[in-house]
């Protein structure tokens, strides 16, 4: 009893939320690129918060549930359809037995997270034709697709092209013109874009120095200098440490908006500080609590009520 | 930007949610010695809301939970005077490790297809080059970068090359260098350093790195050019 893989797109995972503690041997946390959407699709269906999921890029997989279950979509609109119905974003569905998802076409954002209540076992790329078994037997038995009635808000996810960035260690490198533009012209994201890193497309910055720097860490957010004056801002599956300039780091609150940026979609970055950078994590994780609370509410409310027909 | 110089190290932020400790503004066996005693203290003994610690040449970073900081009456600031006060305890620097790795080298060809390059643009012939770079016996310095990536130094100062101007893909066993570093390349990745030459040693079992912060590193020429 499980998820059935029929069709495999290329960037599709099975995602943890980030395996920590062996940086120092130089192996990468990784993780869910947008942890606000995974975070929330978890609440949807009653999971913790950082409950394993999949990872969801376009081209998209297709799945067959072979259980009837609880899931939820959140993060980008690919037009997911469970047989011949559309399915909404940011609510929970209960999945008939033998329904098939697929997804359609990319209508907006980059990234859709699939949680399933209970969570799965599996870690890694999706594989075609195999299957993914449920950690926790779903005990319902349903025959048609259900839509519950409540929506999660997912208003943070605003799909403005502002990033608040920190200044980095080696931000003084760039020169002053540099620094101006840095902070106010938008920039568009380059197709060269995956889990690793987002390069950005701009006139080559200038730098008042060439001299290279001694290698050291970098973060999730980290904005490097290239040497050809061109930026990348290192995501999820980022290297451990790296010898390019660090010039900014985009705030924890901000890389789940920046994870759903497609290519040729722009982004604009602003300065801002650490204290700002926590209050905006902390109202960050307040509103998905709150929604893992009424979920949770809600859920065991609708079981309650319909118990002797699921 | 939160600074402090005046214990002998400087703490940065790296993005929101890690600090940076550096010990020194150069490469030198006696700052790493520093950055390995203390990356045990601080691994040993760990302070609450800390995910994960990276060594370097000259620094060491603390991840922390942004949810812990957070929570925190001074935020960050709490988790600073914590990093601080770890760092007035006095510290034993460890003896270095002595395992000597001797890797074979095929210098240049297919697979070291900067040495030309290289040798073209500092004006030294191949076979200094190869004798410069396999000459000393290198620290390893850091495990960074991918799993098991082994930074090693010092180069001679003779071949000192900036990184390339765009990574490229990089092929497991690629021996490159960039400033007054050089390294291999323990897997499929891309990466910015010249590549001179390749080995076939084994960096890797079961995922886990061979090389670690400490041991010692010895290239040995397998052919003539």
């Amino acid at each position: 009893m499980s998820l059935i893989i029929h069709k495999v797109g290329i960037l599709d995972t099975i995602q943890h939320f980030g395996m920590r503690g062996l940086q120092s041997k130089g192996i990468r946390p990784g993780g869910v690129m947008d942890q606000f959407s995974a975070s929330i699709a978890n609440a949807l269906v009653g999971n913790k918060l950082n409950e394993d999921l999949l990872e969801i890029h376009f081209p998209a997989c297709e799945i067959t549930f072979n259980k009837s279950c609880i899931i939820a979509l959140v993060g980008a609109h690919f037009s997911a359809k469970l047989n011949e119905k559309y399915l909404p974003l940011n609510r929970p569905i209960l999945i008939p037995t033998n329904g098939k998802l697929q997804f359609i076409a990319p209508k907006s954002g980059r990234i859709v997270y699939l949680a399933i209540q209970g969570g799965l076992i599996g870690q890694g790329r999706l594989i075609k034709n195999s299957e993914i078994a449920f950690k926790k037997m779903p005990k319902l038995n349903s025959s048609s697709l259900h839509i519950f009635p409540w929506s999660a808000d997912v208003d943070w996810q605003k799909y403005s092209p502002e990033i608040h960035v920190i200044q980095g260690r080696e931000w003084e490198r760039l020169n002053e013109e540099s620094q101006r533009k840095f902070c106010c012209k938008p920039f568009k994201l380059s197709h060269h874009a995956d889990r690793m890193g987002y390069r950005l497309e701009h006139e080559p910055f200038k730098t008042r120095t060439k001299e290279e720097i001694i290698s050291s860490a970098v973060n999730f957010g980290t904005i490097q200098l290239l040497p050809n004056g061109q930026t990348i801002v290192l995501m999820a599956d980022h290297q451990t440490t790296g010898g390019y300039p660090r010039i900014a780091h985009v705030i924890s609150a901000d890389l789940p908006k920046l994870a759903q940026k497609s290519p040729g979609e722009e982004v604009v970055f602003h300065l801002t500080d650490q204290e700002t950078a926590e209050k905006e994590w902390a109202a960050q994780q307040k509103h998905i609590r709150q929604i893992q609370n009424i979920s949770q509410l809600k859920l065991d409310e609708f079981f309650q009520k319909n118990s002797n027909q699921l | 930007m939160i600074s402090e110089n005046l214990k002998g190290y400087d703490i940065y932020p790296l993005g929101d949610s890690a600090i940076t400790i550096e010990f020194g503004k150069h490469i030198n066996p006696e700052t790493n010695d520093l950055v390995i005693a203390r990356f045990n203290q601080f691994q040993e003994n760990p302070l609450n809301g800390v995910l994960d610690l990276i060594p370097s040449y000259h620094s060491l970073t603390v991840c922390y939970d942004l949810n812990y900081v957070t929570k925190q009456k001074m935020g960050l600031h709490s988790l600073i005077d914590q990093v601080k006060s770890r760092l007035d305890e006095p510290i034993k620097l460890q003896a270095n490790s002595s395992k000597l790795h001797e890797i074979p080298v095929v210098y240049g060809g297919k697979n070291g297809s900067d040495l030309l390059r290289v040798s073209q643009e500092k004006g030294i012939d191949l076979h200094e080059i190869i004798r410069l770079h396999a000459e000393p016996t290198y620290r390893v310095y850091m495990l960074g970068f991918i799993p098991g990536f082994a930074y090693l130094g010092e180069l001679d100062a003779k071949l000192t090359m900036p990184r390339k101007s765009s990574p490229q893909p990089m092929i497991p066993g690629s021996i490159g260098i960039a400033g007054l570093q050089t390294g291999i390349y323990p897997s499929f990745s891309p990466g910015g350093w010249n590549i001179i030459g390749h080995t076939d040693y084994p960096l890797l079992t079961n995922g886990i790195p061979i090389l670690q912060a400490g041991d010692r590193v010895k290239f040995i020429p397998q052919n003539q050019l």
